[in-house]
């Protein structure tokens, strides 16, 4: 078997080439139009907020804006978007590396066990630690509790890249005479950083709209302000004038992620090696990495898990309504799998334009997507209402509907793996479909679907888990006596049953765990075999 | 006579402002197995994407056969122009086996007739059916690639630098059976490829690209012996140039008066001429016959070079190519004597 | 890898189809009911908002469907709706957001027969929604921290220098801006802005009752302004012997003895308001008083003759200020106080 047939010169000058090939294709108007109506979809909540925001006048936006607790919150939440996120970075990829590039013992274990708190709902992380101490509540609790909670929405897609990066990379660098930490300092973390810039943003954006784990933990931001905004004054235009401040603070980090990705690009790893990457030897230090990893899930998982159980033992409530919880159980799983389809089925043409179109409307439409994911539920759940009941009055009420607001709810993290799917495999195999007399559409259907499914799949399987556990969309939105388990979870922790609040909570956890098996396990695969020669 | 398989006029393409093809004409006949040969980045690549329907053309017209498949007004998609490409790599469908990704282009009907087991015969894989392409040598995948190509019968099959991927003992075999596989079904064929043996000894007809455009296509002795300039006589292959007074019929330069080729001009003019190494003998010192001595000596077994300067300090040195038993040593004076015609290339005014 | 992703797409359509037969199976179920529907929307505790339900569905013959949620997401829900709003009648927890819905043209005038069941204080000033439930003001402290002589006369003393670090509020709650209302109405403008700096220099700021509730019974702070329901909640939940804390009632017409009413309202744009003013009459009628008391929730009953539930004082012993919903305004002023002291 050969290495690469391509020579490190000839391969930089044709990924330029490439890019200002891909640049040059004339972009499908159709492809297009889809994509520009996904992104129209998404914004809907944005129009619907600026609409009532700019419906106070400007005397109100002064009053409501320049007091000195808007002042705390600016500075709460870009703090803590600022060092949750930073903390994230820096977990995700310790443990990546650990679980993918060294000898650690157990590493397969280790992988999908740092993967799991992604499956405990931020709220009751929070609420398990707040229960056992007080310490937490205030700003250093909240930053350790959501970065406990989402840093696995950087550690998976970095995990990816480095199980998939070509060894003779670290090898390289190594034979040039830099030790273990340049050498990871200056090639294999640069190479991550398109997908540790991503996971990163999606934290960023993720917490600006935060609101159960703050709310518990004391802490307030913007969004737990716009939820008092609705709690205590019922005016929503006011809230609607707190939430265009959230739109801000999102914009300044996609610009950010914008300058900090720089040049770089998603990398085609088309042509990986078959052979196994040598991995660090960590020797006597693997008792340390070993504890820090114990400590992690013990934290992350292990706390909230006995939590849950010792409520289920403790509490006076305590009971298991068999039919309430399949029915919960039920219902969830519906409204899961019908938004992880939809969100996948949407995101896949805007990801198809980025990645085979790259323009700057194409980015424009993509960057769209993560507006709504910085807002507040509330507000996405109420601009769909108003558009529903409207114009779409048949639809109002109805499950397609919520599943609707699931899919803007979650777009971003279905496009976030469809496009790295997508960037992993090549576009020959589709111009080759188009030589053998395919149509776009059918060679979609018959070469890009099956190569990217494992990305789908990923794509699936996270908004199945942001779905799984959203709240505020479902109770305004969802059929009039549907129950989930987020919503039956709630309904009865918010009168402090949490005996019976944990079998729900359980089932939340227990029904989230095979999709985040999937996701540990598909987002490496994403790149698919890897070609011998 | 029926229209050539694919006849290109004016083709014009650029990327972000960059000239790439600079009004491009090409005509390859049907049947027939054309290489065009030119160096990395000349936009060979394009130009093939562009005859496949990858891209569009700025400007220019391409045909295959009587149809307009592309000029100002019309685009064929790539699926309704009856051309088949090959891949640098194979770029073979990793999630389908062998047999599916030849049946790729057939129609539904067309796929279990017969028609797979045919293409597989023809490229020797007959008993890898049922394998994955990871599964697969390079060079195997590359005919599995030419199989899946030619398997609708295609008016015209593209290969994109085919071997490239290939080492180099694998190449040449390779070449062989792709060459073989294609006269036999009979496909009109346009390869493009940056060496220019493979060109040389693989194709009928050999367009060399150069700057956007081709600057000229023959059969491969043709353009071996007669290439229309001094680069490109550089470029196909070693060449001698000796700058020499021009005369109808032959031009007097280092190595004495030497018989000419092509550019028979009225009475004197300033050039060159150009020899191939093979042209150029060297013999026991000889009176008469100019002479030189052996700076260095390069052996590749069936033959061999030798660097030879002239006593002519006004000379350069040049190269002459010997049978490898017949080596002259290290500073031997030789004389040299010069078979055949050069070819004359006036300066320009 | 072929395998596994085939495995995926299998799981996911065998999901899909599990959902397409769930959404069938609910279909059929709801087209089978002919009876009359009411749709209410309710931001009460689901088990009293189900007892409530059931026992109108036994006496009624109709159905009920319910939307549930919190006051905020449900009033601003209806008011998106409009017209078009499916919701028969609205169940809240507290009064603002009926105010917010009368306010805006959207509640019917409720059958007066129904009015009269509740003292006039506790129903909609002008009659567009009917008072249902009552929760009371208190303080829970920790008697280890706070001995029985500390305990305050009044609320005002809570912002009195001495309790400085040892008090717990939730100023975002809505129960919190009646408390301050109250302080206006009855003690005046100056009062509140002096009540309310030192609350904002005593007191820790907690999200909510149950976070004040938590932390009293943790030790972490001695004492806090709350809703009694809270308390007996965690009392039920931890088991009554292992409570550490206790409930202090102000009492004496006090503004710290308020009373919070929950009320319900039918909706104009209701397609069946014979049925929505049947269950408002259901909700203040003796029947469905005692379905709410005894549902296991701790809030007390408005109507006359009808028993508080088991451990809580009978309503008229609570010497509540004479101050209903129509007194304390709509909010607003209350809030540019609190804002202007910091607490929000």
């Amino acid at each position: 078997m050969e290495a690469a047939g391509v020579g490190p010169e000839s391969r930089s000058w044709s990924t330029t080439y490439v890019r200002a090939r891909l640049r040059a294709r004339p972009t499908p108007l159709v492809l297009l139009a889809i994509a520009a109506a996904v992104a129209l979809l998404v914004l809907l909540p944005l129009g619907f907020l600026l609409d009532q925001a700019l419906s106070i006048g400007w005397t109100q936006i002064d009053h409501l804006l320049f007091r000195p607790f808007v002042g705390t919150l600016l500075v709460n939440t870009v703090l803590l978007v600022a060092v949750a996120t930073t903390a994230c970075v820096v977990l995700g990829v310790a443990v990546a590396w650990c679980v993918e590039r060294t000898d650690l013992p157990g590493r397969r274990t280790w992988a999908v066990l740092a993967a799991l708190p992604i499956t405990v709902p931020a709220f009751v992380t929070s609420y398990s630690w707040v229960s056992i101490t007080p310490i937490v509540q205030h700003f250093g609790g909240a930053a350790l509790i959501v970065t406990l909670a989402y840093y696995p929405l950087v550690y998976l897609p970095v995990a990816a890249v480095l199980r998939g990066l070509d060894p003779a990379l670290e090898e390289s660098a190594r034979s040039l005479g830099m030790g273990p930490w340049r050498t990871f300092l200056r090639v294999t973390l640069p190479q991550t950083r398109l997908a540790l810039l991503g996971g990163g943003l999606l934290v960023a954006v993720h917490l600006l709209s935060e609101f159960g784990a703050f709310a518990m933990l004391r802490f307030q931001t913007f969004t737990t302000a716009i939820y008092d905004e609705y709690r205590l004054s019922f005016d929503g235009p006011a809230a609607s004038m707190l939430a265009t401040v959230l739109v801000l603070l999102c914009l300044a980090l996609l610009i950010g992620e914008l300058g900090l990705r720089g040049r770089a690009r998603y990398a085609r790893v088309d042509t990986g090696s078959p052979r196994p990457a040598a991995r660090a030897r960590l020797g006597r230090s693997k008792w340390v990495v070993l504890a820090g990893l114990g400590a992690l899930v013990g934290l992350a998982l292990g706390l909230p898990l006995v939590t849950l159980v010792y409520w289920v033992l403790r509490g006076g409530s305590t009971s298991f309504p068999v039919v309430s919880l399949l029915s919960a159980a039920g219902s969830s799983l519906e409204l899961g799998l019908g938004a992880a389809l939809l969100t996948t089925l949407l995101a896949l043409p805007v990801a198809i334009l980025t990645t085979r179109h790259p323009s700057r409307i194409a980015g424009a439409l993509e960057r769209a997507a993560y507006l709504p994911y910085a807002l507040p539920g509330i507000v996405v759940a109420l601009s769909l209402i108003v558009v529903s009941v409207h114009q779409l009055p048949a639809l109002y009420g109805t499950t397609p509907l919520l599943i609707v607001a699931y899919a803007i709810l979650s777009l971003p993290l279905a496009l976030v793996a469809t496009r790295a799917a997508l960037a992993q495999a090549p576009p020959v195999h589709e111009e080759i479909a188009r030589s053998l007399g395919c149509g776009p559409l059918q060679a979609l259907v018959r070469v890009t679907l099956p190569r990217i499914l494992p990305g789908l799949g990923a794509a699936a399987a996270l908004v199945f888990l942001a779905t799984v556990t959203e709240l505020t969309a479902t109770l305004l939105l969802a059929p009039i006596g549907t129950q989930t388990l987020a919503t039956q979870f709630w309904a009865d922790a918010s009168t402090r049953s949490f005996g019976a609040a944990a079998p729900y909570a359980g089932l939340m956890v227990a029904i989230s765990a095979l999709p985040t098996y999937l996701l540990t396990r598909r987002l490496g695969a994403v790149a698919g075999p890897r070609r011998a020669r | 006579m029926s229209a050539p398989a694919l006849s290109i006029a004016a083709l014009r393409k650029s990327f972000g402002g960059t000239p790439v093809l600079t009004g491009l004409d090409l005509e390859v006949a049907n049947g027939s197995l054309t290489a065009v040969l030119g160096p990395s980045g000349c936009g060979k690549t394009t130009l093939l994407r562009l005859i496949a329907g990858f891209e569009r053309a700025d400007a220019g017209t391409i045909r295959v056969g009587e149809r307009v498949v592309c000029d100002e007004r019309t685009y064929v998609a790539p699926e309704q122009r009856g051309v088949g490409f090959v891949a640098q790599e194979g770029a073979l469908f990793p999630h389908l086996d062998v047999a599916a990704n030849v049946a790729f282009g057939l129609a539904r009907s067309q796929r279990g007739s017969g028609r797979v087991q045919e293409l597989l015969e023809l490229v020797g894989l007959a008993g890898l059916a049922k394998r994955h392409p990871h599964e697969l040598s390079g060079g195997q995948q590359q005919r599995v690639a030419l199989a899946r190509a030619l398997a609708p019968s295609p008016r015209l099959v593209l290969l994109d630098e085919p071997f490239d991927a290939l080492d180099a003992g694998l190449r040449t075999q390779v070449r062989a059976e792709v060459r073989a596989v294609l006269r036999e079904s009979g496909a009109t064929a346009l390869l493009v490829t940056h060496d220019q043996e493979e060109a040389l000894s693989l194709a009928d007809v050999v367009a060399v690209m150069r700057d956007g455009t081709i600057v000229q296509a023959a059969d491969p002795q043709t353009l071996y012996r007669d290439p229309v300039d001094a680069e490109l006589a550089g470029f196909l292959g070693e060449a001698v140039l000796l700058a020499g007074e021009l005369h109808a019929g032959h031009a007097d330069t280092a190595l004495g008066r030497l018989p000419t080729r092509g550019a028979n001009g009225h009475g004197a003019t300033r050039g060159s001429v150009m020899l191939r190494p093979e042209q150029i003998l060297c013999r026991e010192p000889l009176a008469g016959a100019p002479r030189g001595r052996v700076l260095a000596t390069q052996f590749y077994g069936h033959d061999a070079t030798a660097r030879i300067s002239l006593q002519d300090p006004a000379c350069p040195e040049i190269t002459a190519r010997a049978a490898g038993h017949r080596l002259p040593a290290v500073g031997d004076e030789v004389s040299l004597v010069v078979e055949g015609t050069a070819l004359a290339y006036p300066s320009p005014r | 890898m072929r395998i596994a992703s085939r495995r995926i797409v299998i799981a996911l359509c065998a999901g899909a189809a599990l959902a397409a037969l769930a959404a069938l199976a609910s279909g059929c179920g709801s087209s089978e009911s002919s009876a009359e529907t009411l749709t209410l929307y309710s931001a009460q505790h689901q088990q009293m908002t189900n007892a409530l339900a059931k026992a109108f569905e036994r006496t009624s013959a109709a159905k009920v469907r319910v939307r549930f949620g919190e006051d905020e997401g449900l009033a601003n829900q209806i008011v998106q709706e409009g017209s078009a709003s499916p919701a028969d009648v609205l169940l809240s927890e507290n009064t603002p957001p009926l105010e917010l819905l009368a306010g805006k043209g959207l509640l019917a005038q409720v059958n007066s027969p129904t009015l009269a069941q509740v003292p006039a204080r506790y129903d909609s000033p002008n009659g567009r929604w009917v008072g249902v439930a009552a929760r009371e003001t208190v303080l829970i402290y920790d008697p280890k921290l706070i001995s029985k002589r500390q305990l305050p006369a009044s609320i005002l003393d809570l912002a009195k220098r001495e309790w400085k670090g040892k008090l717990a509020i939730a100023p975002s709650e809505p129960d919190f801006v009646p408390i301050v209302s109250a302080i206006d109405k009855l003690d005046g403008r100056a009062a509140t802005e002096r009540w309310l700096e030192g609350f904002a220099s005593n007191a820790a700021r907690y999200d909510d009752n149950e976070g004040i509730v938590a932390a009293v019974e943790g030790g972490q702070v001695a004492a806090g302004v709350i809703n009694h329901y809270y308390w007996y909640e965690q009392a039920k939940e931890i088991g009554a012997a292992n409570v550490r804390s206790k409930l202090y009632y102000f009492g004496h017409k006090d503004p710290g003895a308020l009373v919070n009413v929950s009320g319900a309202g039918a909706l104009k744009s209701s397609g069946n308001p014979a049925l929505a003013q049947r269950f408002l009459a259901f909700l203040v009628s003796k029947e469905g008083q005692s379905a709410m008391t005894h549902s296991g929730d701790w809030e007390y009953p408005l109507v006359a003759g009808v028993a508080p539930p088991p451990g809580l004082r009978p309503f008229a012993t609570l010497q509540a200020p004479d101050l209903g919903p129509a007194d304390l305004g709509n909010g607003s002023a209350p809030l540019a106080l609190m804002q202007q002291a910091g607490l929000l």
